[in-house]
């Protein structure tokens, strides 16, 4: 059975290298078709190769994006655990809990010598109390009115139920914004003035946190001076010391005395360095300028060196820059022409204002969400310096913190017993004295509290709300809770991150503007072929 | 004697109830001649929903007649009243006369009436078609009513889009409806059979005019494309339980519109010429297939296409503003949609898609190849998204990536929903009312309500801040999201089948 093409011994193909052999023509094809979608790896490799702190420095944004999507995904897995509904209302849940949270910050912003808006950092801690309880609540109302009902309904029933809540959650966040005309009424209501005048429009976050380099602190002066006064005669000194920094990332490990000696030393020291830096190791950059910042400039070096070839990658990359204006300036005339709404011409003055302010306030919201998709990317301060936050910091160990303290909420109280009770079977768990309308009251209102909580961490890290946020956001958190099995708050968890590492990279070595579609992809294709996940299979876990 | 008093005495049915609350409110929204077809609409509906018993005649002549006095009353309410607050359209002389008001009330009636009476006779021919012939009729003569009454060409064009979207729903009806499979990417199809219309009939392809397709035929096309998709994303779903075949659409759904969005500047490289290049250093030897001066600008971006040619019947070209022809032509595509649908649900395919619905292994164990219906259906319904997209893309002659986000989809399940999935009149039903509900009332509401607020509460208060607040935040045509989803939400928890549930013919195996 297993010589399967020939059985004159001299070309036995077995099944598995048959396997292979088919392998190489969809590679081919991938290869082939996804050029259009960035897949051009020519150019990733003269990326990486031209500055590899790139991986790492994707990795960290990756990895903050990755913990707001994990703690998202895990509304969404403990809902489906619980009464295996898709709840598609919580991505607009999250949504909400991001307003939420700028109205919390609101009261407390000032304004900084530059002249923009910053809250001290307390507040944003304080802000996650209101965020959480809020967001909790509407969930839990969410349960109440549109879910309970359902209860034993099919589960497409319920899911569509689901869909209508959360497009109800996004007119109320869109509607949400009409409290900010408010803010010339009085001046106690001065600070409503954040949710701005145009509904549709997204709001921007006070800074709360600096976007200051924590590397530089704690390599403070050498780092500095070597790298300036060196960079131009020596510039694998600069190159150098990032290798030392990613391994000690990458290891770790705490940083000691001993590496900011190794810092100061010539480029004779590379040998000394920690195993596992390979990837890192400078020398095929020795010749190129270190100041590269962006994937643009990263081009625009490596055109030098090949004209011909990243000729087309420059054009995209300046269509890229220049689409946000064009999309601002040329977008409204074709749509006012043709919409489906077919604008009647006798309609009033006042609401033709109306649809073109939305018209306008939609392709500004359009253009932000694709800046704040941007911003991560652009983060790189210098080349091979890569920067790590103390907003990373801050998401990242809230993340955690969230994580665990749910972790042991579900393995170690009789609530956390009585939720795994429920989700491995309803019916038992009732006959034995469990109040399940209270269970699951809870668990929405833990799943609510947690978007909250994401609503915060989104506006401390990229700094804007808009009202249809939450689709996207979901889909993503959604996508991050089946990879990981949906659940499974373990997975849900190692979902999220993997996503908000995947969406990274892809916004890095792909295209911003492929990011999504990447996503979604991997949705539909751990859907159809591993519906379990990477976790999927532990049944304890489920809660 | 003692008959007709109860008969009289009898209390309102739930329908008629509705339809009476329906018709005051869109009265005393719409006000002018909109009442008119707004009366018409009511009592077509008194007219179905009514028992089509005998004593249901003498009833019907009454309360067809009270509900067209209550609409004229609210119309005159409208006209007389309402008219008067600041910011509201004028009302021409014609709709504020008596014979405008006797029409209203003669709408209301007659189409009751006469429904009524339809469906109490014995000739099965007329109890059946008699009332189609109506609906038929009302149709056909639609844009006259709205020409001649010098009625703005508004409800023209809404219902043209209304129609378009039942087109959708039709389709969608077939793989949700009928199948059972939740399918929420449906724009998809839409969109693609859009898009084939773009890319053959504009100049952003094909610069020379005589060059570009003509409609007839790239409707067929279009069909035949987005049938393709249908089936290619379809195939890989089948196996999928409910809720992730729905959440799987989706994902194609977006993924769709993002490729739309971004096949705007294509240069492909064939990749191992591409690595030796890159490898050995010498650029040259990468060997380029496509958009190699400069790169292959297939879709426009965000851009979209723009013009897109108009179909040409007889050396006579459909223009845009000119509603009536477009009318005529969406009107045949549904009525020939529906024929084809209502033939099909009853064929055996049909029977077989509702019978994997009913019970996937029951179905399966009779010989009904699951795989193969369930592709039949995704086949079928994408292939009418597609005529509707070609004709969308042709009647608007723009067509852009935004045009076709989820909303679409949601929207287009609401109307599915609403009217009953399964049941293909209400599905048209549900198109029309929730297009006209976004399109036509939402507006007219909100300068009615902006009228109240004028001569109410900004009287006293003169506060600009408090003001805009105010306006904002009772600004209905902002409350289109909300419409939707209360639509989906309260369905689901009130009537999970629909206003009009399907009827599920059960076929007995006995003689009768």
């Amino acid at each position: 059975m297993q010589q399967t093409l020939s059985n004159t011994g001299r070309f036995r193909i077995n099944r598995k290298q048959l396997r292979w052999l088919l392998a190489l023509p969809i590679i081919y094809i991938v290869l082939l078709l996804g050029q259009p979608a960035g897949l051009d790896l020519v150019r990733i490799v003269e990326t990486i190769r031209s500055d590899p702190s790139i991986i790492l420095q994707q990795l960290i944004i990756g990895l903050s994006n990755g913990a707001i999507i994990a703690i998202i995904a895990l509304g969404y897995t403990l809902v489906y655990g619980i009464i295996e509904l898709v709840n598609f209302a919580h991505g607009d849940v999250f949504m909400l809990g991001t307003f939420i949270s700028l109205l919390a910050l609101a009261p407390f912003i000032y304004l900084t010598p530059e002249g923009g808006q910053a809250a001290p950092w307390w507040a944003a801690l304080l802000g996650f109390i209101p965020a959480m309880a809020i967001c909790a609540l509407i969930n839990v109302a969410i349960e109440r009115v549109a879910y309970r009902r359902l209860r034993n309904a099919p589960r497409i029933v319920a899911l569509i139920s689901a869909i209508g809540m959360s497009f109800i959650l996004q007119n109320i966040g869109l509607q949400l914004a009409s409290f900010g005309k408010l803010a010339t009424v009085s001046p106690q209501l001065q600070w409503l003035s954040v949710l701005g005048t145009n509904n549709a429009a997204p709001k921007s976050f006070p800074t709360v946190l600096t976007n200051d380099n924590l590397l530089d602190l704690l390599f403070p002066p050498q780092a500095a001076t070597t790298a300036e006064g060196e960079a131009e005669a020596e510039p694998d000194v600069q190159a150098t010391m990032n290798a030392i920094i990613e391994a000690t990332l990458a290891a770790s490990v705490e940083e000691s005395p001993a590496e900011s000696v190794l810092a100061e030393e010539t480029p004779a020291e590379e040998e000394a360095m920690p195993p596992g830096t390979e990837e890192a190791t400078p020398e095929p950059m020795l010749e190129a300028t270190p100041e590269v910042t962006t994937e643009g400039e990263a081009m625009a070096e490596a055109v030098e060196e090949q004209p011909a070839e990243v000729e087309g990658a420059i054009e995209e990359a300046q269509a890229e820059a220049t689409m946000l204006t064009e999309e601002a300036t040329e977008e409204p005339t074709p749509i006012e022409e043709a919409g489906d709404e077919t604008m009647p011409a006798d309609e009033s003055e006042q609401a033709e204002e109306d649809a073109m302010a939305d018209l306008i306030a939609t392709v500004q919201a359009e253009q932000a969400v694709m800046e704040e998709e941007l911003v991560p990317a652009e983060d790189v301060v210098a080349a091979g310096r890569i920067r790590i936050t103390l907003k990373d910091v801050l998401v990242i160990s809230v993340a955690v913190i969230l994580m665990v303290a749910l972790r042991w909420f579900v393995q170690n109280t009789r609530l956390g017993k009585a939720m795994r009770a429920t989700a491995q079977n309803r019916d038992a768990a009732r006959i034995m004295g469990i109040d399940i309308d209270r269970i699951i009251a809870l668990t929405f209102a833990i799943g609510g509290a947690l978007a909250g909580a994401a609503g915060m961490m989104t506006g401390i890290y990229n700094g804007t709300a808009v009202f249809t946020m939450g689709f996207t956001a979901g889909l993503r958190a959604f996508t991050a809770a089946v990879l990981g099995g949906i659940g499974n708050i373990t997975g849900a968890a190692l979902g999220g991150i993997l996503i908000g590492i995947l969406a990274a990279f892809s916004d890095q070595f792909f295209s911003v503007r492929w990011t999504n579609a990447w996503v979604f992809l991997i949705l539909v294709v751990v859907l159809i072929f591993r519906p379990t996940g990477l976790l999927g299979q532990e049944v304890g876990e489920k809660a | 004697m003692a008959q007709t008093s109860t008969a009289a005495s009898r209390t309102l049915s739930g329908v008629e109830v509705l339809a009476l609350a329906l018709g005051v409110f869109l009265a005393v929204v719409l006000g002018g001649w909109s009442s008119v077809i707004v009366a018409g609409m009511v009592g077509l509906l008194l007219g179905f929903a009514a028992q089509p018993a005998s004593a249901g005649v003498r009833r019907n002549v009454v309360s067809g007649l009270l509900f067209g006095v209550a609409v004229a009353l609210s119309a005159a309410f409208h006209n007389n009243v309402i008219v008067q607050l600041p910011g509201q359209e004028q009302v021409p002389a014609a709709a504020n006369s008596a014979p405008a008001y006797l029409a209203a009330v003669a709408m209301t009636w007659l189409p009751a009436v006469g429904v009524v009476w339809m469906r109490a006779q014995q000739s099965s021919w007329l109890r059946v078609y008699g009332p189609l012939a109506v609906v038929l009729l009302l149709a056909v003569a639609f844009p006259f009513y709205t020409e001649l009454t010098g009625l703005s060409i508004l409800w023209t064009s809404v219902i043209i889009v209304a129609l378009i979207y039942a087109m959708q729903a039709m389709g969608l009806n077939i793989v949700a409806g009928y199948a059972g499979m939740l399918d929420l990417g449906y724009v998809a199809f839409f969109a693609i059979g859009a898009y084939v219309a773009g890319l053959l009939m504009s100049p952003h392809l094909i610069p020379e005019r005589s060059a570009q397709w003509s409609f007839w035929i790239v409707i067929w096309v279009g069909a035949a494309v987005a049938a393709f998709f249908g089936v290619l994303l379809g195939a890989p779903v089948i196996p999928l339980r409910g809720d992730y075949l729905a959440i799987v659409t989706l994902g194609f759904g977006e993924i769709i519109p993002i490729v739309f969005k971004n096949l705007e500047a294509i240069r492909i490289y064939e990749p191992i010429s591409e690595i030796i290049a890159a490898v050995s250093g010498d650029p040259s030897r990468a060997n380029c297939l496509v958009g190699c001066e400069t790169p292959f600008n297939f879709t426009n971006g965000v851009l979209g296409i723009n013009p897109i040619s108009r179909p040409v019947l007889f050396g006579y070209e459909f223009q845009t503003g000119q509603y009536l022809p477009w009318y005529y032509l969406i009107l045949a595509l549904v009525l020939v949609t529906m024929f084809f649908i209502n033939r099909l649900r009853h064929s055996r395919i049909g029977r077989a898609w509702v019978a994997v619905r009913e019970d996937e292994l029951a179905a399966a164990a009779m010989g009904v190849p699951v795989i193969r219906t369930r592709l039949a259906a995704f086949l079928v319904g994408a292939m009418f998204s597609g005529f509707a997209g070609v004709f969308y893309g042709s009647y608007v002659s723009f067509i852009s990536p935004d045009a076709f986000d989820f909303s679409i989809s949601v929207i287009v399940l609401c109307m599915v929903i609403l009217g009953g999935s399964g049941n293909l009149i209400g599905v048209v039903i549900g198109a029309l009312v929730i297009k006209i509900a976004d399109l036509l009332l939402l507006d007219r509401l909100q300068a009615v309500l902006s009228g109240l607020f004028r001569v109410t509460i900004f009287q006293w208060n003169q506060d600009p801040g408090l003001e805009r607040f105010f306006e904002s935040l009772f600004n209905m045509t902002q409350y289109k999201l909300l419409l939707f989803g209360l639509i989906l939400v309260v369905m689901m928890l009130a009537r999970p089948r629909g206003l009009l549930p399907e009827n599920i013919v059960t076929y007995s195996t006995k003689e009768g």
